[in-house]
């Protein structure tokens, strides 16, 4: 009796701890695909989400490779700090596992995003043209992904608009041909060019989005590089007037106002500027000060110096006339003064010994406050990176400043014209299209026309086909120098393996200041760089996506 | 070994001598007090309950708490090691607070179980265990369900006995803690003339003249020239550690209880400076109290409580000891002094060392962690002998909490660098950073709810013939609630019956069914068979009892077993906000972005197959013991990321339940126990060896069969093998892109395609079994006694790169340098080197995962000693005391192991393992 009591007791307290409530058996507070993208959301503000987590897709380029620029693996610059990751790029280290620049998983990301924004973004109840528009968009930045694919791997799969899960076999997935890829991202650029806004009518608070001129100047880019010797060996000429044509199609593109900034300068410091086709757009800051300044300014303008520029690239920029250094008779070349009387632009794209920063001049000379010769960070080669930094020659200390990485701008667009025209035929009429647009480039530089016979803006005016190449090829090198050009330009043209570009050495300054005062200027080889061609010009796609996916062919050479 | 120590400004040690001596002097000793020498217990605590071992066929080992007690830690596991076979502990840190090990067993990490309970508590003080069981195999565990896989720890706590009134215990220790060996540091003369060395052999001009070099020898100058020793700087105390035990317990027919209360202090080494009016010492305190009440309510019905509160506050500087110790190793000797010359003495620093080390120790305020926990167990138990003899129902529900609050009260100090004036002399300061006011944050960083019920029944009958038959019928219920997640949920019911015929052959089965709620529902729940069979051979006609063996047990299980590692409703397709987003406008403005969380999967648990085969013998009347274990585990279904995983889909493939690996190995456990006169003595010993092999890892096909991991042991480390010294510059085969010069490492080019890549790498590590092992003595004569514990592991091997490997000048050469840099390669000591040559910064050739960087990892550790003597006689009587025993002990003696650079358990880089010399008294009335 007794513990039958007992026995009920046990079960009133079991039944009464068991006792049911009702909870979430699934959490509720989770984001899914059907509130993303909501279909009684007309203001779509998680879909602007997913389309600002795409748009962080676009290529940016500061300090990106181990806190260097991707040119830093060029003759232009070398890293400053030893071991620097770059090196397996200047060097000629890229294997299938290692690559600083490995960006494939990073593109096809970018690729799977846009699609499921492309497939979903329909149910959400925007008006018809706005969800148009940010579909161009999107189509646009999954267009870009297979460019900077195909630049670096040649053809790649192209997936087109299928979002593939874990039930689909993607074991078995060949790659497209250079000639598909290039097809693909020049058809996407023509069915959006119409969809999207002109630069003009893009409104302040969307600055910054996908515009008209943008897709133009891609597929400008595109087919210029489908024309170049890496991946037109036969020289078919059409494809040098198909990048003309398109370049030529932007710069009279009506509505755009594109056009150069009267300043070198402000092309990369005002964020809304003509010269502006698409830039990475990003908040003010001081980091690429902090990051490239010379590294003797301490807190709290803290920098880094990580890039440094070589002797090569300084010695690219002509003279204050245009002329080379060495040629100019009105500027004569002194190595034991290198800086005076240059190309303005020299001045915005490096820091040289004496150039005022904060109210100081740079000491890059041995022992100077730049170059410290102790534990700490410095130039290998007796220059830092001056380009995209604040005007801080007389500040104190810096300032937050808009730092925007320039993925297309227009000065772009005229050297692509001028670089096709002149590949075309070997004619006056292309080759004057193709000075005009120098002389565009070097006038807003700050050179002048000049007064010698013979000469325009230090260029010569009867140039040949060949001398007009390599002016261009000179003039893209140093007017977009550190903004990933140089990197692939010498790989399409395949002069990278050459011993004065990938091959040789990067060289540099040592700057000796005597008891006097004065310095000595001694230039010295810094670092060793190796192309191996022809296995370099192609990135090896990653082992582990080879193994993966066994129809995936290896690029020659890993 | 231990004078040293004791030498150094000890108070702890002086004030427990003076005891020791003034104990020894004032107690006349008089009568005898043998400790009483336990042969192996043959009661084991089990989750079916306690059987005694010839009723069992599982394989278990089995401690009792009492053996726990000489170790001075503040984490009860500190004191498992060495102690139960195939047990592995291996502490990573000496910071008190942080000193709590992590245990691995066959591989894997046990599930700990606290009366019963799955649950995790740190502030158990050993004295208050009874008994700790090792639940090794499948028929053992498999009541766990899903929780079973892993082994478990089943900790069972003491409760009260009935002795018809009380005693109380009271035991108080206090010792000093010092570090263990210590990674060695270059000093500055060192240091200056190796950087040389490296830049040169980087073809780089040399930036120390030899006048610089001979400054920072010398001295004469230390503020132009330090050469700081930041570790005798920093850790210049030694620390402390005191606990103070009070338990009683007692009880009569009706009532008994036991009751513990605990406090413990841990201070740790560093500097302090009498400037603050706060504490900056890293320290530990703790209370705890604990209690264990068995009332019988009825004649038939049992109810328990018991109640555990724990209460610790964790303290250290504000910059955080593991940062501070983070800065010792990674800040050269001479990177600057650390005062500067002024009346203030003001810190110094620089702005390549901007981070002034003793600045962080002392002048960076201070962190508290408050760590709460309790719990409380309600247990009835109703024997139903009216209804059928051996019949029982229990139940039991218990809440536990956790709560973990941070009280962050830190500050900045200001750096001042010394510029002087080299034509003038003259001196000027340049500052980095501001004296700042003391913030105070503080947060909750772990909130846990946890709730658990079981009901239970049971049957034990023992018939006449001597055959046994025990049932059982156990489920379980927990819901484990962590911070803002919805709470897990573990289901498991289960049915245990096991027969002994006759006493001599054992038949037992378990199955369990068991599930948790984070898996998607149809993947929640798993069925767990298990089944055993034993043969006492002692009890057989033929055996003779007589003989030299009196006993032999032959027993083997094999069963399911289960392990649920869910991850957060993984199976479900969600989204979720980013800080990455993009700029738009002129503003501009910031749009955060929102992406996919990661492709769902639905997975469920993961399967054990575990087969268990042991022997147990008993010789010479019972003194000598022998348990001998033979295991394979096969863990089926583990997560992993498929092999085929290609970056295609544009999103990280998840983890399946596709990757199948197995253990295997024996555990033997030995013990021999006898008195001589006067002299009783143990002695006792433990030892594994493990194997591993991935038996599946859904591998793509590799290109090479070396490249291949499945086959490979679990813990493979994969690289280059090393293959000797660069002799002539450009020598190879060497990693691809590389240009060698003499002195760079050289590897073996497998697939002889002339460079080095991934194509080169394989498996280093030899497939020698994975050896654990311990000693025990232990020793009375009249009323001295003595214990100590060796403790040692074989073939253990890790990776020892970067920091963990003291690798010289990293970071571009504002890294470190180490002793071990002195015996780098030159042309001179080729063959003798034991680093490659000097290079700054990362060398992509030198400082890549190769065969070079395997150092083994080997030691045999004097782990724990204790000496006693005990004092009871007619004159404690009369201050009713029954006995007093004063000890010393001491924790992390002597190591004996071919490492020299650091200690060879710990390769961490946190706070170094504490030795501990310990000293106290235990007064039983």
């Amino acid at each position: 009796m007794k513990s039958n009591r007992n026995l009920a007791l046990i079960i009133l307290c079991g039944l009464s701890i068991s006792s049911c409530q009702k909870y979430e058996t699934v959490p509720n507070d989770s984001l899914n695909a059907s509130i993303v993208y909501d279909q009684l959301d007309k203001s779509a503000n998680f879909a602007l989400q997913a389309r600002a987590d795409i748009y962080s897709y676009l290529p940016d380029g500061f300090n990106r490779i181990d806190n260097v620029v991707l040119d830093a693996a060029t003759d232009d610059a070398i890293a400053s700090r030893y071991g620097n990751s770059i090196e397996v790029l200047s060097k000629s280290g890229i294997t299938a596992d290692i690559n600083p620049d490995g960006v494939w998983s990073k593109y096809y990301a970018a690729i799977r995003k846009s699609n499921i924004f492309l497939s979903k973004i329909d149910q959400v109840p925007t008006d018809l043209n706005t969800i148009a528009l940010w579909k161009s968009e999107i189509r646009f930045i999954r267009a870009i992904s297979y460019f900077e694919l195909l630049k670096r791997y040649s053809g790649v799969p192209l997936l087109g608009n299928h979002v593939y899960g874990l039930e689909d076999n993607l074991t078995n997935i060949p790659r497209n041909s250079y000639d598909e890829v290039a097809q693909y991202i020049s058809k996407e650029c023509e069915a959006i060019k119409s969809l999207l806004k002109t630069e003009s009518e893009v409104s302040t608070a969307e600055f910054g989005a996908i515009s008209r001129g943008t897709a133009y100047a891609l597929k400008s880019r595109l087919l210029l590089y489908a024309a170049s010797p890496l991946n037109n060996p036969s020289n078919d000429l059409t494809k040098w007037q198909a990048a003309a044509d398109e370049a030529k199609a932007l710069i009279s593109l009506s509505g755009t106002g594109y056009a150069l900034n009267p300043s070198f300068a402000n092309a990369f410091l005002q964020r809304k500027n003509a010269e502006i086709i698409l830039n990475y757009q990003r908040a003010q800051t001081t980091d690429l000060e902090k990051q490239n300044g010379p590294a003797g300014f301490t807190d709290p303008n803290g920098s880094n110096g990580y890039v440094s520029p070589t002797q090569n690239l300084v010695d690219a920029f002509p003279m204050k006339d245009g002329r080379a250094i060495g040629t100019s008779p009105a500027f004569a070349y002194d190595n034991q003064n290198p800086y005076i009387n240059r190309d303005p632009r020299l001045a915005l794209t490096v820091f040289y010994n004496g150039i005022d920063w904060l109210q100081r001049k740079v000491e890059t000379f041995e022992g100077g406050l730049d170059k410290p010769n102790t534990i700490a960070f410095q130039t290998r080669t007796g220059y830092y990176m001056r380009k995209f930094l604040g005007n801080f020659e007389t500040a104190q200390n810096y300032s937050a400043q808009t730092h925007n990485f320039p993925i297309f701008r227009y000065a772009e667009i005229l050297l692509n014209y001028a670089e096709a025209i002149n590949e075309v035929a070997d004619n006056t009429t292309n080759r004057t299209e193709a000075f005009n647009q120098l002389k565009a480039i070097r006038a807003r530089a700050g050179i002048a026309i000049g007064a010698v016979a013979g000469y325009n803006y230090g260029l010569k005016t009867n140039m040949t086909q060949v001398e007009m190449r390599d002016a261009i090829r000179n003039e893209r090198r140093i007017e977009m120098a550190f903004e990933e050009q140089r990197f692939w330009d010498i790989r399409r043209w395949k002069t990278a393996e050459s011993v004065d570009v990938g091959n040789g050495f990067a060289r540099g300054v040592k700057i000796t200041k005597s008891i006097t005062g004065a310095f000595i200027y001694d230039y010295v080889n810094v670092d060793k760089l190796t192309f191996i061609a022809p296995k370099m010009y192609l990135y090896a796609i990653p082992l582990k996506d080879i193994l993966a996916d066994p129809a995936l062919t290896q690029n020659p050479g890993y | 070994m231990t004078t040293s120590y004791i030498g150094n400004r000890n108070k702890w040690a002086v004030f427990y001598s003076l005891i020791f001596l003034i104990s020894c002097l004032s107690l006349t000793v008089n009568g005898q007090y043998l400790k009483k020498i336990d042969s192996i217990s043959k009661i084991f605590p089990l989750l079916q309950g306690d059987r005694l071992s010839e009723h069992t066929t599982g394989s278990v080992n089995l401690l009792k708490g009492s053996e726990l007690t000489t170790t001075p830690t503040a984490f009860y596991k500190n004191a498992l090691t060495g102690r139960l076979a195939g047990l592995n502990i291996v502490n990573d840190s000496g910071q008190p607070g942080e000193d709590n090990p992590s245990l691995s067993f066959r591989g894997r990490t046990p599930l700990i179980l606290i009366d019963g309970i799955p649950r995790t508590l740190e502030g158990i003080d050993p004295s208050e265990i009874a008994s700790v069981t090792l639940l090794k195999d499948a028929v053992s565990t498999a009541l766990l369900g899903n929780r079973g896989a892993s082994g478990a720890l089943l900790i069972t706590t003491k409760t009260g006995k009935n002795i018809n009134g009380y005693n109380f215990n009271i035991k108080t220790q206090t010792g000093v803690t010092s570090n263990l060996k210590q990674r060695k540091i270059l000093s500055s003369g060192d240091y200056a003339t190796l950087f040389n060395e490296a830049l040169v052999n980087d073809g780089r001009a040399p930036i120390f003249t030899d006048a610089q070099i001979q400054a920072y020898k010398s001295g004469s100058d230390p503020y132009s020239y330090p050469n700081i020793n930041w570790q005798n700087e920093i850790f210049n105390n030694n620390g402390s550690f005191s606990r103070v035990n009070l338990n009683s317990s007692g009880g009569d027919d009706k009532t008994t209880y036991f009751l513990s209360l605990d406090y413990l202090d841990q201070q740790g080494g560093l500097v302090t400076t009498s400037d603050n009016n706060a504490d900056t010492q890293p320290n530990y305190n703790r209370f705890v109290f604990k209690t264990n009440l068995d009332v019988a309510l009825t004649q038939s019905l049992q109810g328990t409580i018991n109640l555990y509160a724990s209460n610790s506050i964790q303290n250290q500087p504000g910059s955080g000891v593991t940062s501070i110790y983070n800065a010792i190793l990674n800040t050269p000797s001479l990177a600057y002094p650390i005062f500067n010359p002024d009346s203030a003495r003001t810190l110094a620093g620089n702005q390549t060392f901007s981070n002034n080390i003793y600045g962080q120790a002392v002048r960076s305020g201070y962190s508290l962690n408050k760590n709460n926990d309790g719990f409380a167990d309600f247990t009835l138990k109703q024997s139903l002998d009216k209804l059928t003899k051996g019949l029982w129902l229990k139940t039991r529900g218990s809440f536990y909490y956790n709560t973990v609050q941070v009280l962050d009260r830190n500050k900045s100090f200001q750096r001042r660098q010394l510029i002087i004036n080299p034509s003038t002399q003259d001196t000027t300061y340049k500052s980095y950073g501001n004296d700042s006011q003391q913030s105070n944050s503080n947060s909750v960083s772990r909130r846990v709810q946890d709730f658990y019920f079981e009901g239970s029944a049971g049957y034990s009958h023992l018939s006449a013939n001597n055959s046994k038959l025990d049932l059982m019928l156990l489920y379980s219920f927990q819901n484990f609630r962590n911070g803002g997640q919805l709470p897990q949920k573990y289901n498991t019911a289960g049915f245990d019956v096991t027969y002994a015929i006759n006493g001599k052959y054992v038949i037992e089965g378990v199955l369990s069914y068991s599930g948790n709620s984070w898996f998607k529902p149809g993947k929640q729940y798993d069925l767990y068979p298990a089944g055993g069979l034993a043969w006492n051979m002692d009890q057989e006609d033929f055996f003779n009892k007589n003989g030299f063996i009196n006993k032999l047990k032959l027993k083997a299980s094999y069963g399911k077993t289960g392990n649920a590692s869910a991850s957060y409703f993984g199976y479900q397709d969600t989204y979720h906000q980013n800080s990455v987003g993009y700029y738009y406008g002129t503003g501009p403005t910031l749009t955060g972005g929102i992406e996919e969380d990661g492709l769902p999967v639905a997975t469920r648990a993961s399967s054990a197959y575990k087969l268990d085969a042991g022997l147990e013998i008993e010789f010479a009347k019972s003194k000598g013991s022998f348990l001998l274990d033979y295991y394979r585990n096969d863990l089926k279904g583990l997560l992993q990321v498929r092999g085929n995983n290609t970056s295609l889909i544009g999103i990280n493939y998840p983890s399946e339940n596709i990757r199948d690996i197995s253990y295997s190995g024996v555990e033997l456990t030995t013990g021999w126990a006898d008195r001589i006169g006067d002299l009783g003595y143990a002695i006792g010993g433990v030892i594994s060896l493990m194997k591993s092999e991935n038996l599946n890892i859904d591998e793509p096909n590799m290109p090479f069969p070396w490249m291949q991991k499945t086959g490979q042991r679990v813990d493979q480390i994969y690289g280059y093998v090393a293959d000797g010294y660069v002799q002539t510059a450009g020598q190879g085969p060497v990693v691809e892109g590389y240009t060698s010069v003499p002195g760079d490492i050289k590897y073996k080019d497998l697939n002889n395609d002339g460079v080095i890549n991934q194509y080169d790498v394989k498996g280093l590590r030899n497939d020698n079994p994975f050896i654990t092992y311990g000693v025990n003595f232990s020793l009375n004569y009249k009323n001295f006694d003595i214990s100590a514990l060796f403790q040692g592991v074989g073939n253990r091997s890790q990776l020892v790169t970067g920091e963990l490997g003291e690798w010289a000048f990293r970071n571009d050469g504002k890294g470190n340098a180490f002793e071990q840099q002195l015996n780098r390669w030159t042309p001179s000591t080729a063959s003798t080197a034991i680093y490659p040559r000097l290079s700054i910064g990362a060398n992509i050739n030198n400082n890549v995962n190769s065969s070079y960087w395997i150092q083994k990892l080997d030691y045999l550790r004097l782990k724990n000693v204790e000496v006693g003597y005990s004092f009871n006689g007619q004159f404690l009587n009369k201050i009713k005391v029954s006995s007093i025993r004063v000890f010393i002990n001491g924790y992390n003696l002597v190591t004996f192991s071919d490492v020299t650079r650091f200690d060879p358990e710990s390769l961490s880089l946190a706070y170094p393992l504490q030795r501990v010399i310990n000293g106290g008294l235990t007064v039983k009335f």
